[in-house]
């Protein structure tokens, strides 16, 4: 992921031009000038009238003034006279004389001549179709492409050393037409603010290119491993499920990230549950990142700028989940102009606008909506009929640009769910996000970032049949405050200083009943609080051309608070399965039950083995605090968070990696190769026969061992021209082990022998591969494989009482569902882009599932053990969308 | 830039030419491909290692046959079932017959079970008047094969003096049911009853308890096409397929209703005349009201993925694998009549109606002429027990 770029904004002064000075239009010269030099014209002419001739001394003193037969304006002699040369005129009083061999084509103040005052050109650099920053293009003089920088994370750059006179600056960036610049130094007609420059996307054929944040060469420079970023363009290539462009679907094509398959709502990185990644949309924590069970992504795709994923615990200042950190940034709106986007798609549509409030305010809304139902009405099967689907989300941002120091952003974000399947009850889910991030720029190389978000989750399940009716809810809200500051100590050594505070409300579990007739009893498990801090630093030394080592450490700190009751056990009388309770302690309204913490080392190495490779070891210990509770065997929207407490510690993971990272042919190519290592203490699995709802002995339903998990990911990825893509494959194993029978013998899980996760699936590749068909045209495949989950399955049967049938059943995990591959096709076929053109779309074809396989989603068991394999998606799944911006 | 405007509104022309042009491509894609063809089809695993396992199903309680033929019912002795697990893919579970089955008493005194003779893999404790008593553990042992298998010790659950029901009633509702035999699983609304029964206040000191409570039903059919001196006019009707299920729950110190079956009225010919059910309450210790609530719940079958599958508990000890769980209940019973006057609206009789609709040109359907052609155990004989109201 990109460390934040300390942007130089600088606020200087527009010089106005002299009083006495006069136009350039109004000066002339007669025959008198005629035999002097023509440098010392210029010069006498700058000193009689205010007006600023910019030149190569050298370039035009060979030159005398002739041929003047009358009263004639000194800039059409000058046009007239050296024919060899381009005249340019910059405002009233300054113009620039140019060798033609080394100006462009077309100059044009304000689109590509400007004039500055110093040896420094500050500017910015937009795109001009979409005013989006343009990130990572080279700016560099045309004499000397050394001289030059890239463009930052907001489209900034500085280039120094100028001439004292004219620089012919090249801009670059693949995709867009280049830009040559005729930058110009007048000390006092000159300006010192930056200026904003915009190039085009070329008219051209494309070459195929993922435009992202990240620089062509961080595959190997990059200084910690495990991270894999994709910019939103990459994402919308990936073949799409009914043209939705879903991020967590695209991370999955990336090795070590694997998920359940189609309706799974989560993803498992490394072998690691679904509960043991934490998402974050900036900087506000999302608990459920997906609609409808896992088929369409939570996130906008008009909206979100990148996605970075870092496996493992990643930089200090990230925390609180062992397995992976899911940093989703979302663009901000225009400050230029007003824009429109959206898209039609078979079940579900979004429209987007975004534009400027003021000179300094820019805001983003972008909303979706479904309309699934008519899908679901078509089918032959009565339950699907009679079942519908909803969801919606709404997300916005607002932008201000307080100063060129500061820069607030506040993110809201709901979203909504609901589904019915035939019955009475209706399964719903809701998400609300707040999140305010404020960039302050101390200097040059001092920022820092204040972040305060708010984020809630709740889901419900309700009946609301008049006899029996119910109403199930569970849910978590949290308030996290964050403050980090960075500190760029020379252009070798970084440092990165913060503290965190997160603040857990979790509903655990809450059952209303409303029907006359009720035959459950209402419950309400008791609210559960507790307080998250950490406080990081990390160092980032360049200790050579070769060596760098990113070296940090996190002290998380947790404690669980009341108001809550906390139930005491007696092991020694176990009643079935439980320990039964022999005393309970009631805790009040902020009164600390039980508190933990640790010291989390981070650390990675990185060595240079030459130009284009390199080798990057790491270590990452990280503690997790709080707990996803799953009742089944794939997770569903309806599972909730616990918090550690006095019988349930936190669990804490320790990785190693090492890896080999290499770029072939100028970046064009990336490889990568790395082995993991991850251990899980105090990792939990549940009892047989364990009772997760409403159950305020659930801790007890709970065992404790450890896990472990090892493997290797390698990928290769050719970044640009007519066919690219990636190939990733991982060889992974998760296993865990549950041997401790200090509380009872029910808490040793098949025999207390290392077993299988439920996401251990030891092969997983994929396969993305992108074909430029023409101009607007791209062609898209993706191929998935990974083995199939392990799964208990029944053994034997027995008749026992009224029932014919009840099942024995293996091992934990002793056996696997078969394997799971897809492969996928889409074709998006873009409009004709030309400038001026207010309204664009493409067109996205896609096939889902091109041979129609009918991959396992899950396997279950009918009373008398007869397996049912059930598929989702059990053939070819077309569909077509459009999608257009304004 | 220069801003064309001829282009502007080409642009948004096209723009709405697209979408209409998109909807009309998408009805065309959904009609010819089949969406959503989810499907669930047979899988078979490849079971390795497979064993077969002893299953003894045994309960004993404090009422004994005399006791339960005063219900009144034509009395139950105390069995023993025992049986072998088999494949999932077999259908029919293998019976032992070749075994001891004992029950010991914590007083040092033991009965023996003896085999029925009649029904493979079932034993009797012939006794007419032993039960069980509080205070006294009992456990059951069984030697099969040479191999002992032991139950631990069983006592009855406490204020099982306490339990009884009060009263059953029926509440008239409309149910949602997908019919037997229905292709489509289409979902109907029928009309019916509730049945619930009311407990007394049964605890002492608001401990909580644990029941269970099965059914026993028979029902009087006719055969509709004979007349009454025919001698397979009437029979009484069993059906061990009929409410074989059992209700779970607890309670805890004030008295409570619980609801315990639905009964359908229209086209239901089980309630055109006599129809009653005995309702037996099975006070239970916490460990078996487990076990028979994991029964319960261990059997799902839903589109919502299903939770942790798991192995029954077993309160027997050996050195092979057991399954089963031996018991000590506190029991009473009920016996409920009901017939269809008891309701506010008129069920017809369609009987006769049936018999005569679906004659086609042959002879009428069996159970038109003899009730013994009726389905489940259907006997001439009228309990001696049977008065209903």
């Amino acid at each position: 992921m990109y460390s934040i770029k300390i942007t130089l904004l600088g606020s200087f002064v527009f010089i106005l031009s002299s009083s006495y000075a006069q136009d350039l239009k109004s000066v002339f010269i007669d025959k008198d000038a005629n035999g002097k030099v023509l440098s010392e014209l210029l010069y006498n002419l700058e000193d009689d009238y205010n007006i600023d001739f910019i030149f190569n001394e050298e370039m035009i003193m060979p030159y005398t003034v002739q041929e003047v037969n009358g009263r004639i304006r000194i800039v059409d002699y000058l046009e007239y006279y050296l024919v060899l040369y381009k005249v340019l005129t910059y405002g009233d009083h300054v113009a620039v004389i140019v060798p033609k061999s080394e100006s462009p084509g077309f100059v044009k103040e304000g689109v590509n001549l400007y004039v500055v005052s110093n040896e420094s050109f500050i500017g910015n650099l937009v795109d001009g179709s979409n005013s989006q920053s343009v990130i990572g293009a080279q700016v560099y003089l045309n004499k000397d492409s050394n001289t030059g920088t890239l463009t930052g994370a907001d489209g900034s750059f500085e280039v120094d050393n100028l001439s004292s006179t004219y620089n012919i600056v090249n801009v670059k960036y693949v995709g867009y037409e280049g830009l040559s610049l005729v930058i110009a130094q007048s000390k006092v007609y000159g300006q010192n603010e930056e200026i904003k420059i915009e190039i085009f996307p070329e008219s051209k054929e494309l070459e195929g290119v993922v435009i992202s944040a990240r620089k062509e060469d961080a595959n190997f420079q990059s200084k910690i491993t495990g991270i894999e970023s994709m910019g939103i363009e990459t994402l919308k290539t990936l073949p799409t499920f009914l043209g939705e462009v879903d991020p967590i679907r695209g991370i999955t094509t990336l090795p070590g990230v694997s998920t359940t398959g189609e309706l799974s709502s989560g993803f498992n990185v490394r072998g690691g549950e679904i509960g043991q990644n934490l998402i974050m949309q900036d900087q506000a924590i999302m608990y459920n990142p997906s609609h409808m069970f896992g088929f369409f992504s939570g996130f906008n795709p008009d909206m979100v700028s990148d996605i970075a994923l870092y496996k493992g615990g990643g930089p200090a200042n990230l925390g609180g989940r062992l397995s992976s950190i899911l940093d989703v940034k979302l663009k901000n709106g225009s400050l230029d102009h007003y824009a429109i986007s959206g898209g039609i798609g078979l079940i579900s549509s979004r429209l987007n606008v975004e534009g400027p409030i003021g000179s300094k305010v820019s805001f983003m809304v972008g909303g979706r909506l479904s309309y699934s139902n008519w899908l679901l009405h078509a089918n032959d099967d009565i339950q699907l009929k009679q079942s519908s689907a909803n969801f919606n989300d709404i997300t916005a941002k607002l932008l201000y640009n307080i100063s060129k120091k500061d820069i607030v952003s506040l993110t809201a974000y709901r979203s909504y769910d609901d589904f019915k399947l035939a019955s009475d009850s209706t399964f719903s889910w809701e998400s609300q996000n707040l999140a305010i991030n404020w960039d302050h720029n101390f200097n040059d190389r001092l920022a820092s970032n204040f972040s305060l978000s708010y984020s809630s989750y709740l889901s419900e399940v309700n009946n609301p049949s008049p006899v029996d009716g119910f109403s199930y809810y569970n849910g978590i809200n949290d308030v996290k405050l964050g403050y980090a500051a960075d500190w760029e100590q020379n252009q070798d050594v970084t440092y990165k200083v913060g503290l965190e505070f997160l603040y857990n409300d979790i509903e655990p579990g809450k059952l209303e009943t409303h029907g006359e007739q009720v035959s459950i009893e209402p419950s309400n498990m008791h609210n559960q609080y507790s307080l998250e801090s950490a406080f990081f630093a990390q160092g980032d030394w360049s200790i050579s051309e070769e060596f760098s080592i990113v070296a940090g450490i996190r002290y998380s700190h947790f404690s669980r608070l009341g108001k809550d009751v906390i139930y005491d056990f007696d092991y020694d009388r176990i009643e079935s399965r439980y320990p039964t309770i022999q005393d309970s302690t009631l805790y009040d309204s902020g009164e600390k039950i039980i508190s933990y913490h640790g010291w989390e080392p981070r650390i990675s190495l990185r060595y240079l083995m030459n130009s284009s490779s390199s080798w990057k070891l790491s270590y990452y210990r990280s503690y997790q605090y709080l707990h996803l509770v799953s009742n089944t065997t794939a997770t569903t929207p309806q599972d909730y968070w616990i918090n550690s407490g006095p019988s349930l510690k936190p669990e804490r993971g320790d990785q190693f990696s090492v890896g080999f990272f290499k770029n072939f042919d100028t970046n064009n190519y990336e490889l990568s190769a790395e082995v993991f290592y991850k251990t899980t203490k105090n990792a939990i699995d549940y009892i047989d026969g364990a009772d997760l709802t409403l159950n305020p002995s659930l801790e007890e339903g709970m065992a404790r061992g450890e896990a472990k998990a090892y493997g290797l990911e390698m990928m290769i990825k050719k970044k640009s021209g007519k066919i690219n893509g990636w190939i990733s494959y991982t060889y992974s194993r998760s296993k865990r082990k549950f041997n401790d029978d200090s509380r009872g013998e029910q808490y040793v899980i098949n025999n207390g022998d290392y077993y299988p996760s439920a996401y251990d699936q030891p092969h997983n590749a994929s396969l993305v591969l992108n074909y430029r068909t023409g101009l607007r045209g791209v062609l898209s495949l993706n191929f998935n494989y990974s083995t199939g989950r392990p799964i208990t399955i029944p053994i034997s049967k027995f008749s026992y009482d009224g029932y014919l049938a009840v099942l024995n059943y293996s091992n934990r995990n002793e056996y696997r569902i078969p394997d799971y591959h897809r492969l996928d096709l889409s074709y998006t076929l873009k409009d004709r882009k030309y400038k001026g053109r207010k309204v664009t779309g493409e067109w996205v074809f896609s096939l889902y599932n091109l041979y129609g396989r009918k991959n396992a989603y899950s396997i279950t068991f009918d009373q008398y053990g007869k397996a049912t394999k059930t598929s989702i998606l059990g053939s070819i799944f077309p569909s077509i969308s459009y999608n257009f911006k304004i | 830039m220069v801003a064309d405007s001829s282009n502007n509104e080409l642009d948004y022309k096209m723009l709405i030419i697209n979408l209409g042009t998109m909807k009309r491509i998408l009805i065309y894609i959904i009609l010819f491909f089949n969406i959503i063809n989810g499907c669930k089809e047979p899988y078979d695993f490849n079971v390795e290692n497979e064993s077969t396992n002893l299953v003894i199903e045994s309960m004993i309680s404090n009422k004994s046959y005399l006791d339960t033929k005063a219900y009144p019912s034509d009395g139950r002795y105390f069995t023993v079932k025992l049986s072998l697990t088999n494949s999932v893919k077999n259908t029919r579970p293998a019976k032992v017959n070749n075994a001891e089955v004992r029950l010991e008493m914590s007083d040092s005194s033991y009965l023996e079970y003896t085999p029925s003779g009649q029904e493979d893999g079932l034993f009797y404790l012939e006794h007419d008047n032993f039960k069980a008593k509080a205070g006294i553990g009992y456990r059951l042992k069984v030697i099969y094969d040479e191999v002992e298998y032991t139950s631990s010790w069983q006592y009855l659950p406490k204020y099982v003096s306490d339990d009884h029901i009060d009263t059953v009633s029926f509440d008239e509702v409309e149910k949602d049911i997908i019919p037997a035999g229905s292709l489509d699983n289409e979902i109907v609304s029928v009309n019916g009853i509730m049945v619930k029964a009311s407990m007394g206040n049964n605890t002492v000191n608001n401990e909580v308890s644990y029941y269970r409570w099965k059914f026993q039903a028979m029902w009087v059919f006719k055969a509709a096409m004979v007349g009454p001196e025919d001698p397979n006019k009437v029979c009484w009707v069993t059906d061990k397929n009929y409410l074989n299920g059992y209700v779970m729950g607890k309670g805890a110190g004030a008295s409570h209703e619980e609801n315990l079956f639905f009964v359908q009225t229209h086209d239901n010919e089980k309630i055109y005349y006599d129809y009653s059910v005995l309702i037996i309450q099975e006070h239970l210790n916490k460990p078996t009201y487990d076990f028979w609530l994991e029964m319960q719940q261990s059997i799902d079958d839903g589109l919502i993925p299903s939770a942790q599958p798991y192995n029954l508990p077993t309160n027997f000890s050996s050195k092979l694998p057991v399954n089963g769980f031996f018991s000590v209940v506190g029991e009473s019973a009920y016996r409920w009549y009901f017939k269809k006057s008891q309701l506010s609206y008129y069920v017809e009789d369609d009987l006769r109606y049936n018999c005569i609709y679906y004659k086609d040109l042959g002879p009428y359907a069996e159970t038109c002429l003899s009730c013994l052609a009726y389905s489940g155990s259907p006997t001439t004989r009228k309990p001696s027990w049977w008065k209903p109201n």
